[in-house]
C-alpha cells in the first residue's frame, strides 16, 4: 500500500508538472499581452509594462522563476487586476465555487443514486421507464439550457427563488440543479446498470436463500457493489462540476472563480490564468488520488500489483 | 416402411435428382458481417427513428438554408424582434434576423464542428492507440502512461486555452496568400475544430489499444507475419479494419459530445466568429434577452438538445447491433 502511494503521488507530481509546462507555453504563444490596448501604446511604455511583469527576459528564464514561485506557492501578481496577488484572487472567490460545488455533488449523489436503484428494482416497468427517460434528458440537455430556463421559469416568472446573485441559499438552489443536471443522471444509469448486473450474480441469489428478506439483500448486499463505479465516478464528476461553474457562474452571476477564470483568458491575464490553471489542476488530481486510494481501500477485489 | 405408426412412402428415400443436390440453393444465403448488423440494426425502433432524425437533421441544415428567402447575415430593418409568425417562424432576433436560417445554418456549423472534431480525434486516437497495442511493452505502457496523464488533466481548460491561442495565430496565418483558402471559412471556427479535435482522443486511443491486444494474437496475424508483412502494413491492414466496429461507435457519441463543447465554449464567449450561426452561440446570445424573447433561446436549445438525444440513442444502438455479445 505504501508503496503504491508514494507511486501515485509521483505520478500526481508529474502531471502536475507537465500541466504548469504545457500552460506556461501555451498561454505565452497567445498573441499580444497585457500592453494590447485599442489604441497602441508607446512603446516606452509597453518596455516599462513588460520589465514590471519580468515579460522582457527571455522566454525559458520566465518560465523558470514561473516554476520556482509555484513551488513556493507563489502566483504572484494579477497583470489585469491592479495591486490583486492571484493568491488572494483564488483564496476570495474559491470557496463560493466550492461551496456551490459541494452543494451539487450532494444533490447528485442522494437523487442519482436512489433513481438508480430503484430503476434497477423495478426493471422495464413504468418507474423504470421514468426514470430511464429522465436520465436520458439530463444527458442531453446542455447545463445552460437548464439554467437559463429554470432561471426564466421558476425566478421571474413565479418568483420563488432569487433571480441571480449569491448571498444566501435559496440562492444557491437553481445553480446547483443546473451544474448536477447531467452528472446526476449520469450516476442514475450508472448505479441502475451495476444494479442490475449485481442482482443477478450467484450471491445475490445464495443470500436470498438462505432465507434474507429482498429488502436486506438489496440494501446489505447488492448495494455496496452497485454504488463502487460511482466512487471511480466521482473524480470526473469534481471535474464536470467545476468546468460547468464557468457558465452556470456567468448566468446566476455568481462572484466564484469560474467566471474569473474565463474573464482572465480574455484579458491576457498570464499570471491569473496561470495561476488559475494550475489551481484548479492541482485541486482535481489531488481528488482524483484520494479517490484512488479510497476506492483500494474500501474494495477488497482490488490486489495492488506487487 | 412404418415408422411409430406413420405411413412413409418408398418414394422419399429414393436418390435425388442431380440439379436437386445443389447444396447452396437450398440453404439461405450467407450474410456479410455488415448485413448481419443492418438486419440487427433495423430490428431497433429507437435506434432507426433517431438514424431517422440524424438523416433529416443534416438534410434541413444542408438544404434549408438555400430554399430560405433569407439569408442568415440578412438584417430585415423594421422586423427586429419578432415573435414567431408565418413569415419568420422562428421569429427574428434583435437585428432583425431571420432565425429560422440561423438556426439551420447554425445546424451546418455545429454539425460540421462535431464530425470534423471526432474525425480528428479518431485518427490520432487509432493511431495512438494502434501503435501502443501493436508494439507493446515498453513503449505501450509508456505511451498508456502519457494517456493516463492527459487523461487525469481537465480537458475543457485545455480547449478554452488552446481556443484562445490559436484563433489569433491562425487569423494572421491566414492572411498569408498560401493559406487565404482559409480564411473564408473563418479563423474562429477552425480553431475549434482543432482545439476540440487534438482534445478528446484518449478514449478512442484505449479502446482501439485493448482491441489491437486480442487481435494481434490471432492465428491470421501469425499467418500476416509468415507471408512478410511489415508492421505498419499489418496495422493498418489487418488489425486496425477489424476493430472498425468500436471505432464507428465512439465516433457516433464524440460527435455530440463536440457539438456539446462548441456551444460551451460560444457561451464563455469563445465561438465562432459573428455573424456566422452556431447552435451554442445562438443560445448565448438569447440568455440576455430571455425574460422579453424567450423563443430565442428555444430553439437553438431544442436544436443541440435533440441532436445530441438521436445521436447517443443511435450510437447505443450502434453498438448493439455490431456486439450482439453485449445486448441484454
Amino acid at each position: 500500500m505504501a508503496q503504491y502511494l508514494v507511486k501515485r503521488f509521483a505520478y500526481s507530481v508529474l502531471t502536475l508538472f507537465i500541466i504548469i509546462t504545457i500552460t506556461f507555453f501555451l498561454s505565452h504563444a497567445i498573441p499580444g499581452g497585457v500592453y494590447t490596448t485599442e489604441k497602441p501604446l508607446p512603446q516606452s511604455i509597453v518596455n516599462n509594462i513588460k520589465a514590471k511583469y519580468g515579460l522582457d527576459k527571455p522566454l525559458f528564464q520566465q518560465y523558470l522563476i514561473q516554476l520556482n514561485n509555484i513551488v513556493h506557492l507563489d502566483f504572484g501578481m494579477s497583470m489585469v487586476n491592479e495591486g490583486r496577488r492571484v493568491n488572494d484572487i483564488i483564496a476570495q472567490h474559491f470557496p463560493k465555487s466550492a461551496l456551490l460545488g459541494s452543494f451539487s455533488i450532494l444533490l447528485c449523489l442522494i437523487l442519482g443514486i436512489p433513481l438508480g436503484i430503484l430503476s434497477a428494482l423495478k426493471r422495464d416497468r413504468w418507474q423504470d421507464n421514468v426514470s430511464m427517460i429522465i436520465a436520458t434528458i439530463g444527458v442531453t440537455v446542455p447545463s445552460f439550457v437548464v439554467a437559463t430556463l429554470t432561471q426564466y421559469f421558476i425566478s421571474v416568472r413565479l418568483k420563488w427563488l432569487p433571480v441571480m446573485g449569491f448571498t444566501s441559499f435559496k440562492h444557491m438552489v437553481l445553480p446547483a440543479v443546473a451544474l448536477s443536471f447531467f452528472p446526476l443522471a449520469f450516476i442514475a444509469r450508472l448505479v441502475r446498470s451495476n444494479m442490475v448486473e449485481v442482482l443477478e450474480q450467484d450471491y445475490i441469489r445464495t443470500a436470498r436463500a438462505k432465507g434474507l428478506s429482498r429488502g436486506v439483500v438489496v440494501f446489505k448486499h447488492a448495494l455496496k457493489n452497485s454504488i463502487m463505479p460511482v466512487i471511480t465516478y466521482l473524480g470526473m464528476l469534481i471535474a464536470t462540476i467545476l468546468t460547468g461553474s464557468f457558465v452556470i457562474e456567468k448566468i446566476f452571476n455568481i462572484p466564484g472563480l469560474g467566471r474569473f477564470y474565463v474573464e482572465s483568458i480574455s484579458n491576457r491575464d498570464y499570471t491569473t490564468i496561470m495561476g488559475i490553471t494550475v489551481f484548479y489542476a492541482a485541486f482535481l488530481i489531488l481528488m482524483n488520488f484520494v479517490v484512488d486510494v479510497v476506492y483500494v481501500l474500501i474494495d477488497p477485489r482490488i490486489k495492488l500489483k506487487q | 416402411m412404418q415408422l411409430a405408426g406413420m405411413q412413409l412412402s418408398d418414394e422419399l428415400f429414393m436418390p435425388l435428382e442431380k440439379e436437386q443436390m445443389d447444396i447452396k440453393k437450398t440453404s439461405e444465403p450467407g450474410l456479410t458481417y455488415w448485413r448481419d448488423v443492418w438486419r440487427r440494426l433495423k430490428k431497433n425502433k429507437v435506434a432507426m427513428v433517431s438514424l431517422g432524425i440524424i438523416i433529416l437533421i443534416f438534410a434541413l441544415s444542408i438544404i434549408g438554408p438555400l430554399l430560405s428567402p433569407y439569408s442568415y447575415s440578412d438584417q430585415l430593418r423594421g422586423q427586429e424582434k419578432q415573435w414567431p409568425s408565418w413569415q419568420h417562424p422562428m421569429g427574428t432576433d434583435s437585428l432583425g434576423r431571420d432565425m429560422l436560417v440561423r438556426v439551420l445554418y447554425g445546424g451546418r456549423i455545429s454539425l460540421s464542428i462535431g464530425i470534423v472534431a471526432s474525425l480528428i480525434n479518431i485518427v490520432i486516437g487509432v493511431l495512438y492507440g494502434g501503435i501502443s497495442g501493436y508494439v507493446g511493452g515498453k513503449v505501450d505502457s509508456i505511451m498508456m502512461r502519457i494517456c493516463d496523464i492527459i487523461y487525469s488533466i481537465p480537458l475543457m481548460l485545455y480547449v478554452i486555452l488552446l481556443t484562445v491561442v490559436l484563433k489569433p495565430s491562425l487569423t494572421s496565418l491566414f492572411e498569408l496568400p498560401l493559406f487565404s483558402a482559409f480564411k473564408s471559412a473563418g479563423a474562429g471556427l477552425i480553431s475549434i475544430y482543432i482545439a476540440i479535435g487534438i482534445s478528446y482522443w484518449i478514449v478512442t486511443a484505449r479502446i482501439v489499444r485493448g482491441q489491437i491486444l486480442s487481435l494481434k494474437e490471432q492465428e491470421y496475424i501469425t499467418a500476416a507475419k509468415a507471408l512478410g508483412a511489415g508492421g505498419p502494413r499489418i496495422l493498418l491492414r489487418h488489425l486496425i479494419p477489424n476493430c472498425i466496429g468500436p471505432i464507428i461507435v465512439t465516433t457516433m457519441l464524440q460527435i455530440p459530445d463536440a457539438i456539446f463543447t462548441e456551444s460551451f465554449l460560444s457561451f464563455v464567449g469563445l465561438g465562432v466568429d459573428a455573424p456566422v450561426p452556431s447552435w451554442g452561440g445562438l443560445a448565448s446570445d438569447a440568455v440576455g434577452g430571455i425574460r422579453s424573447y424567450f423563443y430565442l433561446l428555444l430553439f437553438p436549445s431544442l436544436a443541440i438538445s435533440i441532436t445530441m438525444l438521436v445521436f447517443n440513442l443511435f450510437g447505443d444502438g450502434l453498438r448493439n447491433a455490431l456486439d450482439p455479445r453485449i445486448r441484454k
